[in-house]
């Protein structure tokens, strides 16, 4: 049995997120600044009718911010009823693991509970985001669904 | 014995007209140096002073000179006298010699007469007793005849009295003579110091025509600089002209290397914007492959959210994103490319705005160098300028430094010709001094022939005074014939007879008679040839005063010759301190000359002096 993943890439570190979780994906475009929202939160984007939390997923791991450009992508992901669109250095491959293939993360790791399982391909590995906990340990204000 | 003095003063009168020719010559040379030494004076006014100051030295030699002419014309004349009076001493005395030996061969006559006549009145004394009137008047013929022979006597007495004096004169005319030749070795001296004077204004006019000859050379040696200089003005101008013109094209060469260079800096640019287009439309092809990605992505998302059904929408995705991918990674390295090309076009850009910045700069520069070859240009042709002022100024110099030289050799050739005159002059002056020595000697063979004289005088003072005895024994004879003849009175007629013996005896006296007559028709032929003597004289002397006046002439062409040097020597501009000095000196010679001329002509007065005295006794005889 095999689930399909959306692969994408922030810094040098390719993260799977389950394709399940997304809606879909967008380019950059107009991102609407929030003054006095958490340091992660780049903003708001207005997409097909809805407004939705643009998490920039730089910020949310410790790395430092870079501007966005043509690679860029928002993520939309939807967990019941909150849709957050989460800002990546590109996202362009849609891959499936088998469960087999999805190893957990190392003990030493388990602190970082946003990460679900590590896979390890011939010349890279790919961290399996763990979508839910990565926007519970953070504090959103939540998207209207 | 009257040739030799007077060969020795026509000498003396030759070589004096040769004097004054030798110094009309320089006179005429004189000029002709006065001519150049005007010109010469013009080129150099700057000695005007020193000229001057030699002109004043000049004239008062030329005062000299003609002092010393009139000196040498009065001692002419005054030799010219005494030899005159000498040739009349000579002529005189040659006349009374003869007239001497005549009266003597005379008063012999006389004397053999007398014996003839004592003889016949012994023979006819025993007949005279019958002539005693005849007798008587024979005895008053004789007492006649000793009172003169004691009148001759006297006559030869006083002659040879005058004849004395007439030694004596000789003797201190010989004397005069002596101290005329000493006078005359001196202004020889004074002449040979002239001369030497000459020699050294000769040999200064010689270095100072050497000076002139250094000088004009090193006027040549500037012309050459000054041509030689013009012709590198002049090859100069002409390269700075042609560097004017090589600049101006370089100029030229720049701006058309600027323009292309703005062209092509244009081109650049237009390159750049060209390339920024591209990178512009590669870009959306970007976008255009992103979008692809994404909507490929979104549309494998919506196949897996379909389950099994999607599958084949899945796949047509996974082509479409594999595509697009292709495109982005092609736009990749287009835009990579078109970055490389705007690089390389901004680089190039840079490159020619440097390059036109340069050739700006060079063209400045450029422009500068140009105006600095116009000045060079400006400069060089005034330098030409001055060259060629300099090189005619130095033709103008060369032409006057040549005229000078001309004129210093000129200069120098009368020099020459003046120590030459005055060499002759010397010459002539040793001649005079040989001929007044000849003279001295003729003077004193005169004294010695004149010593003669007065001892033959003395002779026939001797036998006139026997004729004087004889005659007033004869007369005595004749008183005591008479007495005896008174006596024999009574016996006339007895000594009839004897009377034509007598008579005969008278025949044989008238003889003698004429013989005495005669005698006295020779003592008249004696005095008309002393006339004669006087009218030679006369005339001699009137030779002498033409002699004279043709000295005095060619004293007065000597003394206008004398003028004309003096003017000459004014003249002679040129002439150094060192001729200032020679000249000065000339005139202290010849003011020694002059006062030696002076002794000279105070001997020859107090031989005209003698002379007159002399002259006097004889017309007294």
């Amino acid at each position: 049995m095999t689930q399909p993943y959306v692969v994408c890439r922030v810094d040098q570190t390719h993260y799977a997120i389950p394709a399940a979780d997304v809606q879909q994906l967008e380019m950059v475009e107009q991102i609407t600044r929030v003054p006095g929202s958490t340091e992660a939160l780049d903003g708001v984007v207005y997409l097909r009718g809805q407004v939705v939390p643009v998490l920039n997923l730089r910020s949310r791991l410790g790395l430092p911010r870079v501007d966005y450009d043509y690679s860029s992508r928002l993520v939309i992901v939807r967990l019941d009823r909150r849709v957050v669109a989460l800002a990546v250095d590109s996202a362009s491959e849609f891959a499936s693991f088998s469960e087999e293939a999805c190893q957990p993360a190392p003990e030493a790791l388990a602190r970082l509970d946003y990460l679900a399982g590590v896979v390890a391909q011939e010349n890279r590995l790919i961290l399996i985001l763990n979508v839910r906990r990565l926007l519970e340990s953070d504090n959103f204000p939540q998207g209207d669904a | 014995m009257a040739d030799t003095p007077k060969s020795s003063r026509r000498e003396a009168l030759r070589l004096t007209r040769r004097v004054a020719g030798s110094l009309q010559e320089t006179s005429e040379q004189a000029t002709t140096v006065s001519t150049s030494v005007e010109q010469l004076g013009a080129s150099v006014n700057q000695m005007a002073a020193t000229v001057e100051e030699m002109g004043l030295a000049s004239e008062s030699l030329a005062n000299m000179v003609s002092e010393t002419s009139s000196t040498i014309e009065e001692m002419a004349r005054s030799i010219g006298h005494v030899a005159e009076n000498a040739l009349q001493v000579e002529n005189s005395t040659k006349h009374t010699v003869d007239s001497i030996g005549q009266v003597s061969k005379s008063a012999q006559l006389i004397n053999g007469d007398a014996e003839n006549l004592a003889a016949s009145i012994e023979q006819t004394a025993a007949a005279i007793e019958q002539m005693a009137r005849t007798v008587t008047a024979v005895a008053g013929h004789s007492t006649d005849l000793s009172s003169a022979a004691e009148e001759t006597n006297g006559s030869i007495s006083q002659m040879a009295v005058s004849i004395e004096q007439i030694g004596a004169s000789a003797q201190q005319t010989n004397r005069t003579v002596e101290h005329v030749t000493r006078s005359m070795r001196e202004l020889d001296r004074s002449v040979d110091q002239v001369q030497a004077f000459s020699q050294k204004i000769s040999e200064g006019t010689q270095r100072s025509a050497e000076a002139v000859e250094r000088l004009d050379s090193s006027v040549h040696a500037v012309a050459q600089a000054a041509a030689s200089a013009e012709s590198v003005t002049r090859r100069a101008s002409h390269d700075a002209q042609v560097g004017g013109r090589t600049v101006q094209s370089s100029i030229d060469g720049m701006l058309r290397v600027r323009s292309s260079i703005e062209a092509s800096a244009g081109s650049m640019r237009e390159l750049d914007d060209r390339a920024g287009e591209i990178g512009s439309i590669v870009d959306t092809i970007r976008l255009i492959a992103e979008r692809t990605n994404l909507l490929s992505l979104n549309a494998s998302i919506e196949a897996a959210r379909a389950g099994e059904a999607g599958r084949g929408f899945a796949v047509v995705a996974e082509e479409i994103r594999n595509l697009a991918d292709r495109a982005a990674k092609a736009t990749l390295d287009i835009s990579g490319i078109v970055r490389a090309l705007q690089r390389t076009a901004q680089d190039a850009v840079r490159a020619t705005q440097d390059n036109l910045r340069v050739a700006e700069e060079s063209s400045v520069m450029a422009g500068q160098a140009a105006q600095g070859l116009e000045q060079i240009v400006k400069g060089v042709n005034e330098t030409a300028e001055l060259v060629d002022k300099i090189a005619r100024s130095t033709q103008e110099q060369l032409r006057d430094s040549s005229q000078a030289l001309a004129f210093t050799r000129e200069t120098a050739i009368q020099a020459q010709s003046i120590r030459q005159a005055s060499e002759a002059q010397t010459r002539e002056s040793q001649s005079i001094v040989t001929a007044m020595e000849q003279l001295g000697k003729a003077s004193q063979q005169v004294s010695q022939a004149v010593n003669e004289h007065a001892e033959g005088s003395r002779n026939v003072v001797k036998a006139t005074q026997e004729v004087q005895r004889l005659a007033s024994q004869v007369e005595r004879a004749t008183r005591e014939q008479a007495k005896g003849a008174a006596e024999i009175v009574q016996s006339v007629d007895q000594m009839r007879r004897s009377s034509q013996s007598t008579a005969r005896a008278i025949q044989q006296i008238a003889p003698d008679t004429e013989r005495l007559g005669r005698e006295a028709g020779n003592v008249g032929q004696l005095m008309s040839q002393v006339t004669r003597a006087t009218v030679e004289q006369s005339s001699a002397a009137q030779q002498i005063v033409t002699a004279v006046q043709e000295m005095r002439r060619q004293s007065e062409q000597l003394r206008r010759a004398m003028l004309e040097q003096t003017r000459a020597s004014r003249e002679m501009a040129a002439a150094t301190h060192s001729v200032n000095r020679q000249v000065e000196l000339i005139s202290r010679a010849n003011r020694e000359q002059y006062t030696s001329i002076q002794d000279v002509l105070e001997s020859m007065e107090e031989m005209l002096d003698e002379r007159q005295e002399f002259k006097t006794l004889v017309e007294e005889e």
